[in-house]
């Protein structure tokens, strides 16, 4: 990993997604604000369920949180098409929507969940002064994903920071609750 | 030596309708055989995922996004999105048959996440 010098940019870390683990674990330690956006983010929520947890149980934090929306089986098709896990990706989509069901009933956070229809160009994790946005590839081929650290006071973070805000415009806002009606609603037969 | 009745008009004619009437109910038939209910492909999703079907029904909603054209089809057992790569979507409230691959993106219990990849349309 590159040593955390700030750039104009705001970015003050280059490395594969992978190599931030650890990061991570210090960031959800010390932060109050997350916000994700990702795909599904699978390993992401195994490595750090427990920082999660712990990240949702400290008093003061809050967590928001943006989804594909199951109910648009064109997205469906087109994340399908553009990754080498294509097939699985409907089920981890389910999959993250009742891990965010389940956080909610035990620590009633995230209040609301939202359902983006729109194909993601890359994913962010919002912490407090930081945040980390990760490359999504053009092709399916499985490749170690680039991605930075950026300080949100930078023009990369503000540009995060308009996303979030235009999403909350874009997406289908929905309880945590309500995710078994979208599975539902997005499964026909 | 050829009998000369099978040469005349009247044999030549009845050969030829019977041959374009023999046509018609094959085609008819293909017509009619090949359509599968939309509720059987989603109901029987894992034997058909895959597979080259047809479907014909409603047009309900049409919407192109991603720079593909994506509508869906409603045929009274059923409704299913369609994802055309080349085509627009056809005007909603039309009928409209569509042959193309149906896949299962997801299956839970009975219930499945399916789409259609275009490849052709019939009326």
């Amino acid at each position: 990993m590159t040593s955390p010098v700030e750039l104009p940019s705001g970015i003050v870390r280059i490395a594969p997604f992978t190599a931030f683990v650890q990061r991570f674990e210090d960031l959800l330690a010390s932060s109050t604000r997350l916000v994700l956006y990702f795909i599904h983010s699978r390993r992401w929520r195994e490595n750090h369920d427990a920082a999660i947890k712990t990240f949702l149980a400290r008093e003061g934090t809050t967590l928001e949180v943006f989804l594909p929306d199951l109910e648009n089986h064109e997205l469906m098709y087109s994340l399908g098409k553009h990754f080498d896990d294509g097939p699985q990706i409907p089920g981890l989509i389910t999959d993250a929507y009742r891990y965010f069901a389940r956080l909610a009933r035990e620590y009633k956070q995230p209040a609301d969940i939202w359902l983006f229809g729109t194909y993601p160009t890359f994913s962010f994790y919002r912490f407090d002064d930081r945040a980390i946005l990760a490359l999504y590839s053009n092709t399916a081929a499985k490749k170690d994903l680039p991605a930075f650290e950026v300080t949100t006071d930078s023009a990369l973070g503000r540009f995060v920071d308009a996303d979030i805000e235009d999403l909350k415009q874009e997406c289908r806002q929905r309880t945590p609750d309500d995710l078994e009606i979208v599975i539902d609603n997005a499964l026909h037969g | 030596m050829p009998s000369p009745a099978i040469h005349s008009p009247r044999f030549v004619g009845s050969r030829i309708i019977g041959r374009a009437a023999l046509a018609g109910a094959l085609i008819l038939l293909a017509g009619c055989a090949s359509v599968t209910p939309i509720g059987e492909l989603l109901q029987n999703s894992s034997k058909y995922n895959g597979k080259e079907v047809r479907i014909k029904g409603e047009v309900k909603e049409s919407a192109g996004l991603l720079g593909r054209g994506a509508y869906q089809v409603n045929d009274g057992t059923g409704t299913l999105t369609v994802i055309s790569e080349t085509s627009a979507p056809p005007p909603s409230g039309s009928t409209i048959g569509v042959k193309g691959v149906f896949q299962a993106l997801l299956t839970l219990g009975s219930k499945s996440l399916a789409v259609l990849q275009e490849h052709s349309r019939f009326q």
